[in-house]
């Protein structure tokens, strides 16, 4: 253990998932050529007027919520004044000193099933800026597609306290507003990113060190060696005499280190002052109590529930929840087959998810939940075998056929005329005497022998409960 | 800020702040001309407010929403058009490093 402890606190920014801007109805979607989606609103022209985004508030609120805070009936909207060329107004609207929602907190499990849980400090709305696309001879190119892209910024108290808490809190935060349908958790793409602040101090003490603040790391993994590596390096600089400069700093995947980008000696000066062009947002405390109301079930609960009240394993209930669209599968697979849900669970683990791909929110999969529902069925009434139902699972992918249809088409039903298979079963019995005479003499397991010797006959054809009670009815005749 | 603070240093620090080139030989002009507007303005700060909620706007009450319905804005050609320089797909600027 080394003599300082570090306190690091994470700021979020997630994407809000709207059709439309925050202050204007240009489209949000990723990936369109360069400039295609402005208007006055969002290029910051003289007299163009921003409105409101509905959705907007709606889905901020609703993270709020879900994050235990305060959701204030008034908040407002200010101008963050600075100059840089992905801004083209010359100032951020954000909200400041009267934030939608204060004080809340979010419980995360740590790698090895320790629960911690972490102040959050404040969530509030504000637009995205622009984006430098190339260089060119010197310049850089702006593309301001994503200027005014409607954005929570989520703030956590700086009550972590490792590299693997912050991956473990941003994690949680992430699957939290995925399940919400508030954000699309698409690091890549940059609609949910993080900036990490951290500091050391002396163990014990109550004072916060000077901090530095790590940008725009891309994944949860290169969140947590940044951080690692950032705690390192001001425990070197102290420990030989050095101080810490409060800077911005990035991170460099390819040597592991992160690097200064500016010194913020100068603090920065936003000179924010509430935005002329927007009133008040008034919130009715009724429509607050509705929204928290009409939350979505999160992970975490549904992991548990999973667990205890379906009986699946935890590892289950972690794969099922991983994905808002993992779960909804499932619970409706689950609804359509009225049977045991590890059934629904296992099939989905083993054979569906593999077949599955995800992107963002979507993900598709190569069967529907009625589909695997009527699968699970046949197998359940013994119209086929287990066996049998993973050939028709090859079958089903990627084709509106019912199972029932696909059995039917491929002569599989399973054996079940009862005269036919104890026929067989005698043959099996009568062709390994030697077997049969050792089961008698007490070893039973040689069931086992003779229900793999008659299946393989049949080609898994034949029910193996049917099967087990022949013979289990011959060999103790 | 109290006009104590508005010197001429304050003033060049706004003026940085606000990218505005004014020269050091006006700066105390400047400053002295700001601190008058601002003794103005600070008679207003008079006036005891507290536990009123500020005025935002005297004609709406509250912030007026739109629905989240997307709408195609202006061509491009018409955006880039509006910049001093542009390559035909974004707006040129000097370079700068993003982050």
């Amino acid at each position: 253990m080394t003599a300082y402890e570090a306190v690091i606190g994470l700021e979020v920014h997630a994407q809000l998932l709207t059709s439309s801007k925050l202050f204007c109805p240009c489209p949000t979607s990723f990936g369109a050529p360069p400039n295609t989606h402005v208007c006055p609103v969002c290029l910051g022209l003289p007299g163009a007027l921003p409105v409101l985004n509905r959705r907007a508030v709606e889905l901020a609120t609703r993270a709020a919520l879900a994050l235990r805070l305060t959701v204030h009936p008034t908040s407002i909207f200010a101008r963050k004044n600075y100059f840089y060329p992905d801004l083209p107004k010359g100032y951020q609207i954000s909200q400041f000193d009267r934030p939608l929602a204060t004080e809340g907190s979010l419980a995360f499990e740590l790698e090895g099933g320790e629960v911690r849980s972490v102040g959050i400090q404040r969530i509030h709305m504000e637009e995205d800026a622009g984006k430098n696309i190339h260089g060119q001879g010197g310049d850089s190119i702006v593309d301001l597609n994503r200027a005014g892209t409607p954005l929570v910024e989520i703030v956590s108290a700086p009550e972590l306290r490792s590299g693997a808490e912050a991956a473990a809190y941003l994690k949680t935060l992430r699957d939290l507003l995925l399940f919400l349908g508030v954000n699309d958790g698409n690091l890549e793409e940059g609609s949910f990113r993080c900036d990490a602040n951290v500091s050391i101090r002396p163990r014990g003490a109550q004072r916060l060190g000077t901090r530095c603040e790590i940008k725009n790391v891309n994944s949860f993994r290169f969140v947590q060696k940044a951080i690692e590596f950032e705690i390192l390096r001001q425990e070197q600089v102290l420990a030989s005499g050095g101080t810490i400069l409060q800077e911005t700093r990035g991170w460099n995947e390819r040597d592991g280190r992160t690097f200064s980008l500016r010194s913020k000696e100068e603090a920065e000066d936003y000179r924010y002052f509430p935005d002329p062009d927007l009133p008040p947002l008034r919130l009715e405390p009724a429509a607050i109590e509705a929204a928290a109301a009409s939350l979505p079930e999160l992970p975490e609960p549904k992991r548990e529930r999973y667990h205890r009240s379906l009986g699946l394993t935890p590892y289950a209930a972690g794969v099922l929840t991983a994905h808002p669209r993992t779960a909804a599968f499932f619970e409706e697979a689950l609804a359509l087959f009225q049977g045991d849900a590890n059934k629904v669970a296992n099939f989905l683990l083993s054979e569906v998810l593999a077949g599955a791909s995800f992107r963002g929110i979507d993900a598709t999969f190569p069967v529907s939940p009625a589909q695997l529902a009527g699968l699970l069925r046949l197998v359940e009434d013994g119209a086929i075998s287990g066996k049998q139902a993973k050939e028709v699972y090859a079958a089903l992918q990627h084709t509106d056929a019912s199972p029932a249809q696909i059995v039917r088409d491929k002569g599989m039903e399973v054996l079940r005329d009862e005269a036919s298979i104890e026929a067989l079963c005698r043959r099996i019995l009568d062709a390994n005497q030697r077997q049969v005479d050792a089961y008698r003499a007490g070893k039973t397991a040689l069931l086992g022998f003779f229900v793999g010797a008659v299946m393989k006959e049949t080609k898994g054809s034949a029910s193996p409960a049917l099967v087990n009670a022949i013979l289990t009815r011959l060999l103790t005749a | 800020m109290s006009d104590e603070e508005l010197t001429p240093e304050a003033v060049a620090r706004l003026a940085k702040l606000a990218r505005l080139s004014v020269p050091q030989a006006e700066l105390e002009t400047m400053a002295r001309e700001l601190r008058k507007i601002i003794g103005y303005v600070k008679a207003l700060q008079e006036v005891d407010t507290r536990g009123v909620e500020p005025t935002a706007h005297v004609l709406i009450p509250g912030l007026p929403l739109r629905p989240d319905e997307a709408a195609p804005g202006v061509e491009r050609g018409e955006a880039l058009a509006q910049a001093a320089r542009h390559d035909g797909e974004g707006f040129r600027v000097p370079g700068f490093v993003e982050g």
